[in-house]
């Protein structure tokens, strides 16, 4: 740009923005908001990504290598099946053991692995990086010391020990059990070989990858991270509507100075890249701005994100993101982008006005265009099209948003837009409505009482389109507000309700096997009739779990699914603990036990699953039960099941643990005698332990309560990004109307100079203000209704059911309306402050400025 | 700068501003544009201005049709040909007196060597008050920047809407005796509308629009068309 350029740059823009130091600030932290939200969602993802990888892979520092895990569904490897391995593979180092436990130290879990045939272990005990920060020693729960010889690289926390130590310090509960390992890992590409050496071991096992690990975390994962994504865009899009809101305000005050330079003779082109200049250089100090706000915003993001993981999904502690040079430069050209876009209309509008029109008073300049309700049907009737079709419009993959091949609702979120865009088309007719009504209570005779509220009804009655950005912002906000309040609302009643009948309340404990030990139930036949026989214990539930494959469906395809081996109900006075959704011939859920204990060839399966191959009662699917061929199941009845959103295949217990070779279970449900107390539970809680001490090493037990409370507090963790997100919406929003008051106070002065020398008192013009905000709160609140509600059916029936599978309730929680009357407060406060101050030090000896300005 | 304008009709949505009109203004003519409020002075004045496009008819400066100039070219024209003074003066608030008159010489690329924007601002009785901020200089004082700043780049063709109309009688007519005599410095057409009988009565040549129509013309031939009452 050549100099004289710059000169009427910073003299005609840049110059008298620093005059105008709050409107810069505003701007300012508008651009900074949407950046920050950009930065920190991207660096929570990249955090959450990274976490998953470091779940999923075994130790760190190895990708690119081609190992395969050799598990087995049955139990552990025995130790002596690693000989032919390492008689196979001449390197031995290529070959190893691996023992894979949660060791539960007075510093928290740490994983544990302990290794054999490796040459890495024989400097262990090795720390990582990560444990290490937290920790210099582990203190375990009897009070042994582990201390670290050396460390590896890895945020997770992660101990390393050679096979035997490792074993050592897990024996102590596992003492019955002969020394075997989690898997052999095994690094070579000839499969032949690997043929070989599977059949040399002596228990069946199955080949995964690396790659198939970690593709099954990400498909695992891939809505929550869809969903994060989204979520963070729609934040994205309410701070661009903010953008757009200063960009608008930013081209109001600039008209008066443009419309000189217009009719002096500066080009078209020399005003739009002047304006664009100021734009971009606003964009990039706001962007980096936004930068460092990111930084800090991602810290409180990414441990909701790596909590709700660890909840969810895996355990895990990956360390932060850092962000690269190239990552940074690229957050603030982003945050400049966003700005440059948003206020593209605005620019493009001041820029190609005729001279003449461009000079028009700045109050005759603003947006009196006439209100078409035609183009308003148009624009409802799409928009509501897109909305009701969305349950209708089936998922679709977009690798490319959430790192996998599961389908998203792309439509539904699309259908939320279309929201914004219903709030877009009624927000001036509702204003309309609202002050025709007005306009008639405050007829002739009562408008001499009410003369604010008559004045401020019948300019709102002809405003046509002026106050339609203010009503939508405050309708989108609300909405919004709106929307996910209803889903998460009916999402937690139907979770309670769920919670309620699968952990009765006549269920003492949930006795589980300790974690890490998926492959192996530790529960044994005989421990299960030593539980029954206990004093005040009248019943045990088991379940046997196992991971496997759902093959065919509408599909055709297969999927990883959790596979559950029930056991019939011992007790029939009691509610069965699964409730049906859809069912054969309209069996109970004691009946549909009692059908899988008797006829083999029966399955049920939950409602995530159903949804997600498009099957039901009566259908057949295929699973692989985790070990064996692939057998042919017929679909009983499709149960709710919230834990879950790969979905569950429930088949009888003893037919999974003889596809499996196992006996006893991975989990167990102990019910009391009727009528026990909550002291007789406590009591019989405390006697378990001490009846069979060598079982109680090995399992744990959770009380009732305890498990419905976690799992509630999980669901609210979830959540917890949610409204992380929704707060930052609606500050945005606020921010977003804030702007809108300065706009409006701009058009405004003249009009209320007007007014004063007429004779209006401060408050006779600060009631004309608030009488006007009223109207445009009532209506943004009945749009904002409208919107919400909208949003919150899509939520609920579309992206949801879309992404989980999961039925939600659709209720109006009081937190609902809690919220309506805390935004109506706020906004309503808001606006009335900035612009009624501004009425309020109105002076009538103040005079026109005779510059238009 | 010569003008000629033919068969012009100007129309905003379904409201006829003004026309038709049809008359010619040689080159160096001083001209006064009466009527009354709503008569079309302004509407006329921004289409001679190019600052509007008539919407039937022609409007020829130095024989070039406005309307079949594109954004640019009717830009270079503004700014390297006419000198335009407003009512309401349309001077940068942000900007100092000096500033405002340096504004068409920063946009056009020529360089204030002689410093003929200082220069015009002093012979106007500016000389103290170049560096004020023009929202705290007085009407009169406005106006007088607006004038410097149209006559920076000695344009061919000065245009005034009602320079007098906010300023007092006297003020009024300093403002409209300094046009013409610079118009006459310079050789340029001055075509200024006003409703003030006294401001038109020191121009030899008028032109009264009456209801967007031209209700009688004086000019140097009788060259008023269609359209005069």
């Amino acid at each position: 740009m050549k100099p004289r350029k710059w000169l009427l740059l910073w003299s005609l823009l840049l110059r008298p923005s620093l005059r105008r130091p709050f409107l810069l600030l505003a701007s300012l932290l508008g651009i900074a908001a949407g950046t920050a939200i950009l930065c920190a969602l991207n660096l929570a993802n990249q955090r959450a990504l990274h976490s998953f990888e470091v779940g999923a892979a075994g130790l760190p520092g190895e990708d690119g290598e081609s190992w395969v895990q050799l598990r087995s569904p049955r139990g552990r490897i025995p130790v002596a099946d690693l000989s032919p391995c390492l008689n196979a593979l001449p390197r031995g180092v290529r070959c190893r053991g691996v023992l894979s436990e949660t060791l539960q130290t007075q510093q928290g879990p740490v994983r544990l692995l302990g290794m054999d045939g490796d040459f890495a272990t024989a400097a262990a005990p090795l720390f990582s990086s990560g444990l290490l920060r937290k920790a210099p020693s582990l203190t375990l729960l009897d009070g042994r010391v582990v201390r670290p010889a050396a460390t590896l690289p890895s945020p997770e926390y992660l101990v390393v020990l050679d096979f035997p130590e490792a074993w050592a310090l897990t024996a102590g509960r596992d003492t019955a059990l002969a020394p075997g390992y989690d898997y052999i890992e095994i690094s070579t590409s000839h499969s032949q070989l690997l043929t070989q050496l599977e059949r040399a071991i002596s228990v069946p096992v199955r080949r995964v990858t690396a790659a198939q690990q970690i593709e099954s975390q990400k498909a695992l994962t891939a809505t929550y991270r869809f969903n994060l994504r989204v979520l963070g865009g729609m934040s994205i899009l309410i701070g661009a509507l903010l953008l757009r809101n200063v960009a608008a305000l930013y081209c109001l005050l600039k008209r008066p100075a443009l419309a000189v330079l217009r009719q002096l003779g500066a080009s078209r082109r020399l005003l739009l890249l002047l304006l664009l200049t100021e734009q971009a250089l606003l964009g990039l100090c706001g962007g980096a701005l936004g930068l460092l706000l990111g930084l800090r915003l991602e810290a409180a993001v990414s441990e909701r994100v790596i909590q709700t993981v660890s909840d969810l999904y895996v355990k895990t502690a990956a360390a932060r993101s850092e962000l690269p040079v190239s990552g940074a430069v690229l957050t603030i050209v982003a945050g400049m982008g966003i700005f440059l876009l948003a206020g593209a209309q605005s620019t493009w509008q001041l820029a190609s006005v005729m001279p003449a029109a461009l000079s028009k008073r700045v109050g005759q300049a603003q947006d009196t265009a006439p209100l078409s309700l035609r183009r308003s049907l148009v624009l409802l009737l799409g928009a509501l099209a897109v909305i009701f079709a969305a349950p209708y419009v089936p998922p679709v993959r977009v690798s490319w948003l959430a790192d996998a091949q599961t389908p998203q609702p792309l439509f539904g979120y699309l259908a939320a837009g279309a929201v914004f865009v219903v709030a877009y088309a009624l927000a001036p007719h509702a204003q309309q409505l609202w002050a025709r009504a007005m306009t008639k209570v405050f007829s002739a005779r009562l408008a001499t009482r009410f003369p604010a509220l008559a004045i401020a009804a019948r300019r709102s009655l002809r405003a046509g389109t002026r106050g339609r950005a203010a009503v939508t912002t405050l309708a989108g906000g609300l909405g919004l507000i709106i929307g996910i309040e209803l889903m998460v609302g009916g999402f937690r009643h139907s979770l309670d309700a769920w919670i309620s009948t699968v952990f009765q309340s006549d269920w003492v404990g949930d006795i589980r096997a300790l974690p890490g030990t998926e492959t192996r139930p530790r529960i044994l036949e005989s421990e299960l009739h030593q539980l029954q026989q206990l004093p005040g214990v009248r019943g045990v539930d088991c379940i046997l779990l196992s991971d496997g494959f759902v093959i065919g469906g509408a599909h055709g395809s297969k999927r990883a699914v959790k596979i559950a081996g029930v056991e019939d109900a011992l007790l029939p006075d009691r509610a069965a603990p699964v409730e049906p959704l859809q069912t054969l011939d309209g069996r109970t859920g004691l009946q549909l036990l009692q059908l899988l204990s008797q006829d083999p060839r029966y399955a049920l399966v939950s409602e995530p699953l159903a949804s997600k191959f498009h099957v039901g009662p009566g259908d057949s699917i295929r699973v692989e039960l985790g070990a064996g061929p692939a057998q042919q199941f017929v679909i009983a009845a499709v149960t709710r099941e919230y834990s879950s959103e790969l979905g569950f295949v429930y088949v009888d217990r003893k037919l999974l643990g003889a596809a499996l070779g196992l006996d006893g279970c991975h989990g167990l449900r102990v019910y009391g005698e009727a009528g026990l107390t909550s002291s007789q539970r406590d009591a019989l809680l405390a006697a378990m332990p001490a009846h069979n001490s060598a079982l109680w090493q090995k399992v744990r037990l959770f009380p009732n309560e305890q498990v419905r409370k976690g799992a509630l507090r999980t669901f609210d963790q979830t959540f917890a990004v949610t409204a992380i997100l929704t707060v930052l919406a609606a500050l945005l929003g606020g921010l977003a109307l804030l702007v809108q008051v300065i706009q409006s106070v701009a058009e405004r002065t003249p009009e209320w100079m007007s007014l004063r020398r007429l004779g209006t008192s401060r408050w006779g013009l600060l009631r004309l203000c608030a009488a006007e905000i009223g109207l445009a709160v009532l209506a943004g609140l009945s749009v904002g209704v409208v919107s919400g509600a909208l949003l919150g059916w899509i939520l609920c029936f579309a992206i949801n059911k879309q992404a989980f599978g999961w039925s939600v309730a659709f209720l109006v929680p009081v937190s609902v309306l809690r919220a309506l009357i805390l935004t109506a407060v706020f906004g309503g406060a808001l606006w009335l402050m900035g612009t009624g101050l501004s009425a309020l030090v109105l002076r009538p000896a103040d005079r026109l400025r005779v510059t238009r300005e | 700068m010569s003008i000629q304008v033919e068969q012009v009709e100007k129309t905003f949505g379904s409201v006829r501003a003004l026309g038709p009109v049809g008359f010619v203004i040689p080159q160096g003519t001083q001209l006064a544009l009466l009527g009354e409020s709503g008569s079309g002075k302004s509407t006329l004045l921004n289409l001679l201005g190019c600052t509007e496009i008539p919407t039937k008819g022609r409007v020829l400066l130095d024989g070039r049709d406005t309307a079949t100039l594109s954004d640019s070219e009717l830009s270079k024209l503004r700014l390297n040909t006419l000198g335009y003074v407003h009512q309401f003066f349309d001077l940068v608030s942000d900007l100092s007196a000096l500033e405002n008159v340096l504004l068409p010489q920063w946009l056009s690329g020529v360089r204030d060597h002689s410093g003929r924007a200082e220069q015009l601002l002093r012979e106007l009785g500016l000389g103290a008050r170049l560096h004020q901020l023009a929202a705290n200089l007085s009407g009169g004082e406005q106006q007088r920047v607006a004038i410097a700043r149209a006559l920076v780049l000695s344009p061919k063709l000065l245009l005034a809407d009602e320079p007098s109309g906010s300023l007092d009688s006297q003020n009024g007519a300093q403002v409209v005796q300094l046009l013409r005599q610079s118009a006459e410095q310079l050789g340029a057409t001055l075509v200024m509308a006003t409703h003030s009988q006294a401001a038109a009565s020191q121009f030899r040549y008028h032109l009264r629009l009456r209801d967007g129509r031209v209700e009688h013309a004086e000019l140097p031939s009788s060259t008023s068309s269609e359209g005069a009452a």
